[in-house]
């Protein structure tokens, strides 16, 4: 260990002691030596934290990225400093910088992970976490998250595992013994769970988390089900579409508090019962809060959108628009009602006005917003002028990609030159679909899961499927398995699965996935969308993301080794031009159907036709306009 | 020692006949703990779970051990007798065939203690320490605590696989300890530990497999429950139950060895000479958990009965698909008889 490093060390135990005079003492004793080192600069910036000047931190966090850009764990006190702040976007795009400078960071995948929690999105959360936990598997934050995650989604036993394994690497940990005590209370051992937090408590006397935590286990259930929490437990169970539960959940709560009308709200319009979900909704228009009456609109304006009345949810959003509380993302929609009304030039107007009172991240949302509608509008030399600008968006798969297919995977895979097993599957096979977002892929799950003759995994459970083979997994270990356990995992794999039909696994599997894949279910099929790249790089640029070049190298990549595993592997490729999937669905999918016996319904046109005007799928040759743009 | 059969011993209780299917020891075994049977033993235990009143029990070095006393509604005329029941390995109180055979005991007028072992059932969060099948003083404590609470009526005990290992041991020291035991009964009990692993070992994985499974799921907990004091991560990356016990052995005992310890709980040899409480073993030449040649280790002596019947599996004994019990019947049965007898 260097000189500076031990010096690191020594500090940073300092802090965590608690002598802050001491550790700022020996760091500018160290930064004078060595003002350049970024590890000890940054030490500065956990300083001013620990000495209470939070401001100060983000100032000199700031500062130390323009002196090293480079330097991942600067970034990620940024991120970090900046999620505290209540500054989502800036931090989630210090933490991208984070990942694309140490992909294997899984502290900053953690807070990642807890950004899109907090914006409603639990799967992908989830998934983000677990991507985390196989970049580290002794990420104790991630561990936490992630058992709470699941406890919310009712996964117990994997919660409880997760929960068990924070514990015994940090057994002093609070926030991990409040998780293990959960996932106790949750599998129904409350005295565990006491015991948990005893054990706990006797270690670390009087912390408040602890005993938060044990009087509420103690709390008689009437007095435990107070308002806010019944109200998280309602909306955990729409999240799983439990209506029922959140239904009787919200029967327990007060009919007048403005978070029961919001959730009952919600409710109301996933259940499609739109005249309910209005009713209920609509008196808080009146509210003198105006985060509950925007709240309200919001949902209100979905409410109408869903009965096609575009016109109604412009209505409903109007008073609001111009309040200085207003959030970008509310912006964002009123822009896009305003084009779905026929009012694309108001729409526009009124972003380049937004431009002027914004920077950074939410500036290239709003330049983003404006190349869309424009280019919807058929404006194409107004978007080509705003398209660069409006890169709001980490590049797709990128960074998920370098830890689960890395270029050493890829390379041994693509050195494989013969596949040594001639096994056959004895239970229905799945069918998977390829391709990256925006290459029909999405069109194509969304219109084969229409189908009643296809039986659909569970996408929860994705990432049970992927632990299943142990993904990423090298050609020793998938060409050396054991065929006792190939068939177990594709025993596995279909547990409590129909046997009748085959399995639709929308779950998106990389390219180095499917030798795995292969050797316990020899035979599934591949339904591969092609698209062009010129589509490919405008579908990917209108929608945010940033650097493209790398998008396409890492997409190519992936193609090249795919070309390679189709030839090797006993799978059934089947290809369906995005081309045809745009401009003729039915001839597109009627080869898909044919060679998985199924018949082709108008259900599935209907989801197909729904998810492309969601998606804002573009004609196939609607590049073109965009080369002679310039 | 001699075995005596079922057909000699010149009781009343009918004969044990499965059908053709049920003769079969696996699907003894594998029925008596499974999710078919458990779905009818929760329907008829339900009564019987709502009286039950939970109990921790102090022995004399401070160890808690947790049971469930149950009273019965139908108590018999002038007496009220009570049976202390002790479960398996990495089963509970709860488990089907200990809950089942509770429930039957109260129905036919019995009142019922359904024992915990350390570490079994929901108490963990008792005991720093872990449990170990040598650790029998706590259970002596136990029962002598439940006994001595009873003066309504004699005290029974009785015990299923490595139950039935500790309702013998109990027996054999309960006179030494105070306790009135008016009878013992052990079910498929394990006599030479050191033979149970080579059984396990070389039969059938599903048993093994379920040993392992509920070994790791019970230590998870307790490494959860304390996990300054436990770190058990090499112990879970062992694969087999041998490697485990060993791996236990050597850094959480004080045993010198595996052998040690396996022997440390037999009951094979002399271990019985001089019991004096009566005693019945009920064990099934089929078991492939408990091999029956083992019972050939057991001396004779004159407050013992050993019966090997044919078929039954392992603490199985079940006569027909609606999952009714013939050791439960030939268990009150033989209650009935020394109540009778008293």
């Amino acid at each position: 260990m260097s000189d500076h490093q031990e010096r690191i060390v020594e500090i940073r135990q300092r802090l965590q002691a608690g002598e802050l005079a001491q550790a700022r003492e020996q760091l500018n004793e160290a930064l004078a030596e060595h003002p350049d080192e970024a590890d000890l600069a940054v030490l500065s910036v956990l300083c001013l934290e620990a000495e209470g000047a939070a401001a100060s931190a983000r100032t000199e966090v700031a500062r130390l990225l323009e002196q090293f850009p480079q330097h991942a764990p600067t970034a990620f006190h940024a991120g970090r400093l900046a999620l505290a702040d209540g500054q989502t976007d800036l931090a989630e795009s210090h933490l991208q910088t984070v990942l694309a400078l140490d992909p294997n960071h899984a502290a900053a995948r953690t807070l990642l992970a807890r950004i899109k929690q907090r914006a409603g999105d639990q799967a992908g959360a989830i998934e983000l976490l677990r991507t985390a936990l196989r970049a580290d598997a002794d990420h104790v934050p991630a561990l936490i998250a992630l058992s709470t995650l699941l406890l919310a989604s009712q996964d117990v036993a994997e919660a409880r595992e997760l929960a068990a394994r924070a514990v015994s690497l940090r057994p002093e940990d609070v926030p991990a013994q409040i998780a293990m005590a959960m996932a106790f209370k949750a599998e129904g051992h409350e005295e565990f769970a006491r015991q948990c937090l005893r054990n706990a408590l006797e270690k670390m006397p009087g912390e408040p988390r602890l005993e938060k935590a044990l009087a509420a286990l103690d709390a008689a259930p009437d007095e435990s089900a107070a308002n806010p929490t019944i109200i998280q437990q309602a909306s955990d169970a729409m999240l799983r579409n439990d209506f029922a539960a959140a239904e009787r959940l919200l029967g327990e709560a007060d009919p007048e508090a403005p978070a029961t009308r919001l959730a009952m709200g919600r409710l109301r319009l996933q259940q499609g019962r739109l005249g309910e979900a209005e009713a209920s909704l609509k008196p808080l228009l009146a509210q003198a809060e105006f985060e509950h009456q925007h709240d309200a609109a919001r949902l209100l304006a979905d409410c109408k959108l869903a009965s096609d009345d575009h016109s109604g949810a412009l209505a409903v959003l109007l008073p609001l628009v111009n309040h200085p509380r207003l959030p970008l993302d509310t912006s964002l929609y009123f822009a896009r009602l305003q084009h779905s009304n026929g009012l694309s030039k108001e729409a526009v107007e009124r972003l380049d006005t937004l431009l002027e009172g914004h920077e950074g991240e939410a500036q290239a949302r709003i330049h983003n917003m404006i190349a869309r509608i424009a280019d919807e509008a058929g404006d194409i030399e107004k978007a080509a002028r705003h398209i660069d600008a409006g890169q709001c968006r980490p590049p797709l798969l990128v960074n998920e990609l370098n830890v689960i297919s890395p270029p050493g995977l890829q390379r041994a895979w693509l050195e494989v030159q013969d596949w040594p097993f001639n096994d056959v599957a004895d239970g229905p096979l799945p069918v998977l679909i390829a391709g990256w977002p925006g290459s029909g892929r999405e069109m194509l799950v969304s219109a084969l899961s229409g189908s009643d003759e296809l039986t659909m995994m569970p996408p929860n459970e994705l990432g049970r499927r992927r632990q299943l083979f142990n993904l990423p997994s090298w050609p020793e270990r998938v060409l050396g398995l054991d065929p006792a356990m190939a068939r177990r995992q594709a025993r596995r794999y279909r547990q409590n699965m129909p046997s009748d039909r085959p399995l639709l696994d929308t779950g998106w599997y990389e390219p180095v996935a499917l030798p795995a894949l292969c050797r316990a279910l020899p035979g599934l099929t591949v339904i591969n969308p092609v698209a062009r790249e010129e589509y490919l790089r405008l579908q990917w640029r209108l929608s945010g993301c940033r650097d493209i070049g790398r998008m396409l190298e890492v997409w190519q990549a992936e193609q090249s080794l795919f070309e390679h595993l189709r030839g090797l592997l006993p799978i059934r490729v089947i290809d369906v031009e995005l081309k045809g999937l745009l401009s003729d669905p039915k001839a597109a999918l009627e080869p898909v159907a044919s060679a998985l016996s199924i018949q082709l319904t108008e259900s599935m046109f209907e989801r197909l036709e729904s998810i492309k005007g969601q998606l804002g799928q573009r004609a196939p040759d609607h590049w073109r306009a965009y080369q002679t743009a310039g | 020692m001699s075995i005596t059969m079922p057909e000699s011993s010149g009781h009343s209780w009918p004969p044990f006949e499965p059908g053709p299917v049920l003769g079969n020891a696996h699907v003894q075994s594998v029925l008596t703990s499974g999710p078919m049977r458990r779905k009818r033993v929760q329907r008829r235990a339900v009564g019987y779970l709502q009286r039950s009143r939970s109990q921790v029990l102090e022995a004399r070095d401070g160890t808690r051990l947790l049971g469930h006393a149950t009273r019965t509604e139908q108590p018999m005329a002038g007496v009220r007798p009570l049976v202390i029941l002790l479960h398996g390995w990495e089963g509970s109180a709860e488990s089907n065939y200990l809950l089942s055979t509770a429930v039957a005991l109260d129905e036919a007028g019995f009142d019922t203690f359904r024992l915990n072992f350390r570490d079994h059932g929901e108490s963990h969060h008792l005991n720093l320490g872990l449990f170990h099948s040598c650790l029998l003083d706590e259970v002596l404590d136990a029962v002598a605590q439940v006994a001595g609470q009873h003066h309504d009526g004699p005290v029974f005990l009785a015990g299923f696989s490595l139950g039935g290992n500790f309702t013998l041991r109990v027996a054999r020291h309960a006179p030494g300890h105070g306790i009135s035991l008016q009878q013992a009964f052990a079910v498929s009990p394990v006599i030479r530990p050191l033979h149970v692993l080579d059984a396990l070992e070389n039969g059938p994985v599903i048993y093994h497999y379920y040993f392992v499974r509920k070994w790791r799921r019970s230590l998870k907990i307790k490494q959860s429950l304390y996990p300054d004091v436990y770190r058990l991560d090499d112990w879970f990356r062992l694969k087999n139950l041998r490697e485990q016990t060993d791996w236990l052995v050597r850094n959480e005992t004080d045993f010198a060895s595996l052998d040690d310890y396996l022997e440390g709980y037999s009951v094979a040899g002399d271990y019985l000479t001089g019991l004096s409480v009566p005693t019945t073993i009920v064990t099934a030449a089929d078991d492939p958990i408990i091999p029956v040649s083992d019972f050939e280790l057991i001396p004779t002596l004159p407050e013992l009965a050993v019966e090997v019947l044919e078929q039954g599996g392992h603490c199985g004994f079940i006569e027909n698909w609606r999952m009714e019990s013939w050791i439960e019947k030939r268990l009150i049965g033989e209650l009935c008889q020394t109540i009778r007898n008293v």
